[in-house]
This record gives C-alpha cells, sequence and structure tokens, in this order.
C-alpha cells in the first residue's frame, strides 16, 4: 500500500496555523496583561468560577483583576 | 514594564495557544482513527474525506508539527528581558519559580511528547502491544497540556481561553469515552491493526483492503 502524502493538505494545515498564530498574537497584543505590580498571593484564577467568567446576573460585580506579570527572580 | 519589549512573551502564549489546539487536533485525529467514529454512516463524507489511511499519515504530522511549534513555544520565551527564564527553568520541572507545579506540568507534556513522536519512528522495534500501551500516554499529554495552560496561562482569566479549554477538553473527553466503549470491542478491527503494524503499514480494515 503506497502512503499518500498529501502535501496539499499539510500546506493547508501550516498555512492555518501560520494564521492562528497572527490571529492569537493579535487578540493577545491587544489586552496585553501586563502590570508592573508584583503578582498576588495565592491562586490568580478562580476554578469556583472557571465555565462562567461573566457570573449570573444577579450575581454581585466583582473588581476587575488585572493578571499581573511578574519577574522570575 | 514599559520600556520592555514584549514581543517574545506575546510569542510564546499566541504560539502555546496554536500549539494546544494542534495537539487537540492529533489527539482528536488519533481517536477517530482508532474508535471507528468516521465509519458510522451518518458521517460517510468525513470517511470519504479522510480514509483511514489519510488520517494516519495526518496524524503523525500534525503530532510532529505540534512537537515543533510546542519546541517554539518553550524556547521563544528565552530572549525576553522581563521575566528572564533561563533553560534550565524551563525545561527541569519544579525549576521554574512562576508556578513551578504548572510549568512543571508543562515540561512532562513535552517530554512525554517527544517520546511519543519519537515512537512513530521505532514502532517496528516494539511489539504491537507495547506500542499502542505507549499510545495512550498520548492522553496523559494533552491532560498535562490542558492543565499547564489552564494554570500556567496569563490568558486564562480571559473568557475566550476559557471557552478554548472548555471547548477541546470536553470534545476529547467525549472521544475518549466513546473509544472505551465502542472502539475496542470489535475483535476482528484489533487483528486487522496488529496485522498492518507488523507489516509496518497505517491500518486499514479489511473490509477496506477488499474494496481496493
Amino acid at each position: 500500500v503506497k502512503l499518500r502524502r498529501q502535501t496539499s493538505v499539510k500546506g493547508v494545515i501550516v498555512a492555518v496555523t501560520a494564521g492562528l498564530l497572527i490571529g492569537f498574537l493579535a487578540l493577545i497584543r491587544s489586552e496585553p496583561r501586563i502590570k508592573a505590580a508584583p503578582e498576588p498571593e495565592g491562586a490568580t484564577v478562580d476554578y469556583q468560577r472557571f465555565f462562567s467568567p461573566a457570573g449570573g446576573g444577579n450575581a454581585p460585580a466583582e473588581p476587575v483583576r488585572v493578571h499581573t506579570r511578574t519577574r522570575a527572580s | 514594564v514599559d520600556d520592555v519589549d514584549h514581543t517574545y512573551w506575546y510569542l510564546t502564549r499566541a504560539s502555546g495557544f496554536v500549539a494546544y489546539l494542534l495537539m487537540f487536533a492529533a489527539v482528536a485525529l488519533g481517536l477517530l482513527l482508532t474508535s471507528g467514529l468516521i465509519e458510522r454512516p451518518a458521517i460517510a463524507w468525513l470517511r470519504e474525506a479522510f480514509r483511514r489511511y489519510r488520517v494516519y499519515d495526518l496524524h503523525r504530522f500534525l503530532s510532529i508539527f505540534t512537537l515543533v511549534l510546542t519546541a517554539f513555544h518553550v524556547f521563544i520565551v528565552l530572549p525576553d528581558a522581563f521575566i528572564g527564564f533561563t533553560v534550565g527553568e524551563l525545561l527541569v520541572p519544579f525549576a521554574s519559580p512562576y508556578r513551578p507545579l504548572f510549568m512543571a506540568l508543562g515540561a512532562f507534556a513535552l517530554y512525554l511528547a517527544a517520546i511519543l513522536v519519537a515512537s512513530f519512528y521505532f514502532r517496528r522495534l516494539v511489539s504491537y502491544r507495547a506500542w499502542r500501551t505507549l499510545h495512550y500516554a498520548t492522553l496523559a499529554v494533552f491532560a498535562l497540556a490542558l492543565a499547564h495552560a489552564a494554570g500556567a496561562g496569563t490568558d486564562t482569566e480571559a473568557a475566550w481561553a476559557r471557552y478554548i479549554y472548555s471547548a477541546t477538553g470536553f470534545m476529547a473527553f467525549a472521544l475518549v469515552l466513546y473509544r472505551a466503549i465502542y472502539g475496542t470491542a470489535r475483535r476482528g478491527r484489533a487483528v486487522d491493526a496488529a496485522d498492518s503494524f507488523r507489516r509496518g503499514l497505517p491500518f486499514r480494515s479489511s473490509a477496506e483492503q477488499a474494496g481496493g
């Protein structure tokens, strides 16, 4: 059995990947999430609200928590 | 903060998402390949578009490409002057001062993925059972990558990132469940797969082979 190498399909995958990379790059640059302050103690992700980050209709509004980028050391 | 070039930081975040999505595609194709789902009459069009031997080739290509992009995701952060990761902090589990647990999960995923991609090339040297058992680690790689992304990712607080994690995680879980229930129940398919493995060929069922 001769394998079909499908060069064209692989080319499409590479092109789509490049497109995704550019798209995510633009999305991330639009909301950089960079702040000079040190990272706060404790978990930065509230897993109780993982699947509904916007909260329910009657949920009290939480202050916006900006993810902080910290130095490694 | 503003006086530092953040391009490499943006690149590592963006490439992380793309590598994760490619990994999901590779895992999903692998599960489609082995679960028999692609052969169901309801999705005959999909079967025609991705006949089994084509899917195998794509699965292998996606796996290798995912590993390359993952390596890019890891090492593109090195030139970043702000966070200052070293190679050791990136590659040695728990050495990272930034969220060491979730960074370690990512390192484990990288190493397991490298072993799995290498296994495509030495599969003739091991038994089919051993190769298949090793291949189950693919699911662990995906789970580790998901945990790494959700736990260490800067963008996890963004709704769009959570939707990506939730949707891909749910679909992968559903495919694993389907495969666990239906994929391994047909002994004839397993025999076909073992025979193809011995001959170093991509798997095609008896019916497909009879049909040319």
